[in-house]
């Protein structure tokens, strides 16, 4: 059972190489971006850019609007002003299927009326590639059975969903959305249930496949660690009552994961250490 | 054991379907031979494949054909319907009339017994209830913009009972004799039943509709996001959903009245041994719930011949050990 993507390692660092040299291809974009919720303003003039290779971040406190905001640019919700653009195109124009094909979402919570086994779950993934009156391929199965053995399944295609604890189910969640295969991915709190084992390796496994196959990805997260470890860039949705200029701030994490700006971010104190192992963020 | 992969899956989903049908045939012809006339196997086929004028034919043709055909259509109807309603509501107690449907047929059925109409009238005035009473829902759910199946439920389960008083108040106020229509009305029952012409089309397409529905179905059970996240247009899905059902329970409650338990006790039966896939469970269903019916009603019929009684009686009596025998053994979770 293998967690993490041992695949041709010099061949994603080539990949890598080849993309440098180009411009990066902006994947998914808003423009002058105004998001409300409950007469609430979470961001207003927003622009944005996550190009191909990409990681970024969403911090923010409870209630800052992570969620609302990734919704936003998923294209389940509208935005109050601007738009949202995916490879140039409105995401407002892109059928829900077509959109499906590019985008997949990592939803925080999930609901399971008549819960379906773990393998027909992950199969779900195929949806958008598949026709009208389709059938999953063998093919099809193949790429589900690789997900779920990447995020540590492989034994469990037959139970069903109610059996399974949260950290699974998050686990079975990854591997939909590795079966999805899209371009571009918009993760709600992708740490949540799971253990630090599987924290490291799923994250360590999802930037690899960004970065090999030139996707972006934009994940909400509450562990400073985490961000500093896997994120490229990252978005501050500070809290209403916030004395700063900007309500929403946009930056490398080197420039942003500082004391100061992360002390107006929680409303609490925080302090980064550098150890030996790297940079290490401890609430005071 | 199931088996894992996909074409051994595909396999076992035709099997299953062909087995189903088998019963249903079997059932048909099980309703064809008994009753107060024995009809042997061979009278039988000699009656159908030969033009000939007996008794035994006009029994056939002219009453079990049209009633075992009226159970086929009306059992697979709400079968099908209280699948779709599940997913719709996303709530495992909803069945084809928990939206209201019934109660707006039955009090236009009630209402041509008391005015003494005939069975045309009948039908008819049922019909146009249980449109009303989806217009009425769909409505009153709808206005403010947001469209939840909570909302949804709380609106036709409170229309209900609105209905249900209705029906109270008209019972109480019709004469002696015309209560035992109503009661065998409200309780279900097919011995008014004719050659369900139109309501098979009405079957048909709905069928055909669903089935093509199935697989963004399977991704609405686990909830709206989830299903938008995946690629499926979920809002247009839903009214297509609460259409279906609403037109099939309907059609269904027009031909028979409201038979009970049918609807939402066959979808879990087969949820809990066959699994949640829908692209099984919808023909399925209607299969099941088709030869469910036709089995009960041929009970309903012969169990204390001459007389009848209502067949909602029987498909509880079935139903209810049936149900209870799958939910101790079935080794899947229902919610």
């Amino acid at each position: 059972m293998s967690l993490t993507n041992n695949g041709d390692k010099s061949g994603s660092a080539s990949t890598i190489n080849d993309a440098i040299e180009t411009t990066p291809k902006v994947l998914l974009a808003a423009q002058q971006l105004g998001v409300k919720i409950a007469g609430k303003t979470i961001c207003q003039n927003l622009d944005l850019e996550l190009k191909a290779g990409e990681i970024w971040g969403v911090l923010g406190g409870n209630g800052a609007g992570k969620t609302t905001l990734l919704h936003t640019l998923a294209g389940f919700r509208e935005p109050d002003q601007g738009q949202v653009l995916i490879e140039q195109t409105p995401i407002k124009q892109i059928k829900a299927k077509h959109r499906a094909q590019k985008l997949g979402f990592l939803l925080q919570d999930e609901k399971n009326a008549f819960p379906a086994t773990v393998l027909e779950t992950a199969l779900q993934g195929r949806h958008p590639h598949l026709g009208h009156w389709q059938w999953e391929s063998i093919e099809d199965e193949k790429i589900a059975l690789k997900a779920l053995e990447q995020v540590g399944l492989s034994d469990y295609t037959e139970r069903t969903l109610d059996r399974l604890s949260g950290g699974e189910r998050q686990r079975l969640k990854i591997a939909t959305l590795l079966v999805q295969d899209p371009k571009i991915w918009l993760l709600d709190e992708p740490a949540n249930h799971l253990d630090l084992h599987h924290q490291i390796s799923l994250l360590t496994l999802l930037k690899e496949q960004t970065k090999q196959q030139q996707g972006c990805l934009l994940m909400s997260l509450h562990d400073l660690n985490l961000a500093w470890r896997f994120c490229d860039k990252l978005i501050f949705i500070y809290p209403d009552d916030c004395t700063r200029e900007h309500k929403v701030e946009q930056g490398d994490k080197a420039a942003l994961l500082q004391a100061e700006k992360l002390q107006h971010l929680y409303q609490h104190p925080i302090h980064c250490l550098d150890t030996a192992q790297g940079k290490v963020f401890i609430a005071g | 054991m199931i088996p894992s992969t996909v074409s051994q899956q595909q396999q076992r989903n035709l099997l299953y379907l062909l087995l189903l049908a088998l019963a249903c045939l079997g059932s048909l012809v099980l309703a064809l031979t008994s009753g107060s006339i024995e009809i042997s196997l061979s009278d039988l086929w000699q009656v159908i494949t030969t033009d000939q004028t007996s008794l035994q034919s006009t029994v056939v043709h002219e009453l079990r054909l049209p009633r075992a055909l009226s159970a086929l259509i009306v059992g697979a109807q709400l079968a099908l319907a209280g699948c779709l309603m599940q997913v719709l509501l996303r709530n495992p107690l909803a069945d084809p009339y928990v939206l209201g449907v019934s109660g707006g047929a039955a009090v236009g059925a009630l209402f041509s017994i008391m005015m003494g109409l005939g069975s045309f009238a009948m039908s008819a005035n049922a019909f146009i209830g249980a449109m009303v009473n989806l217009l009425l829902v769909f409505g009153l759910a709808h206005s403010q913009g947001s469209w939840s199946p909570t909302r949804l439920l709380l609106t036709g389960v409170v229309t209900a009972a609105g209905w249900g008083a209705v029906i109270s108040f008209m019972l109480s106020i019709s004469q002696d004799h015309q209560l035992t229509g109503m009661v065998f009305w409200l309780m279900g029952d097919l011995s008014r039943a004719q050659l369900p012409g139109q309501h098979s089309l009405v079957f048909i397409i709905c069928l055909l509709l669903s089935w093509a529905l199935a697989r963004p179905l399977n991704l609405m059970l686990r909830g709206e996001m989830q299903a938008k996240a995946l690629g499926v247009s979920v809002y247009p899905l839903q009214i297509g959903l609460y259409l279906l059902a609403s037109l099939l329970t309907a059609s269904a409650v027009t031909q028979a009245g409201s038979i009970g338990f049918l609807g939402l006790v066959v979808p879990h039966i087969l949820r809990l041994s066959l699994g949640t896939d829908h692209r099984l469970l919808l023909p399925a269903s209607a299969l099941a719930g088709g030869c469910l019916l036709l089995l009960a009603d041929t009970l309903a019929r012969t169990l204390i011949a001459p007389q009848q009684l209502p067949v909602g009686v029987i498909t509880a009596f079935i139903g209810v050990p049936v149900f209870l025998w799958v939910l101790q053994k079935s080794n899947r979770g229902l919610v």
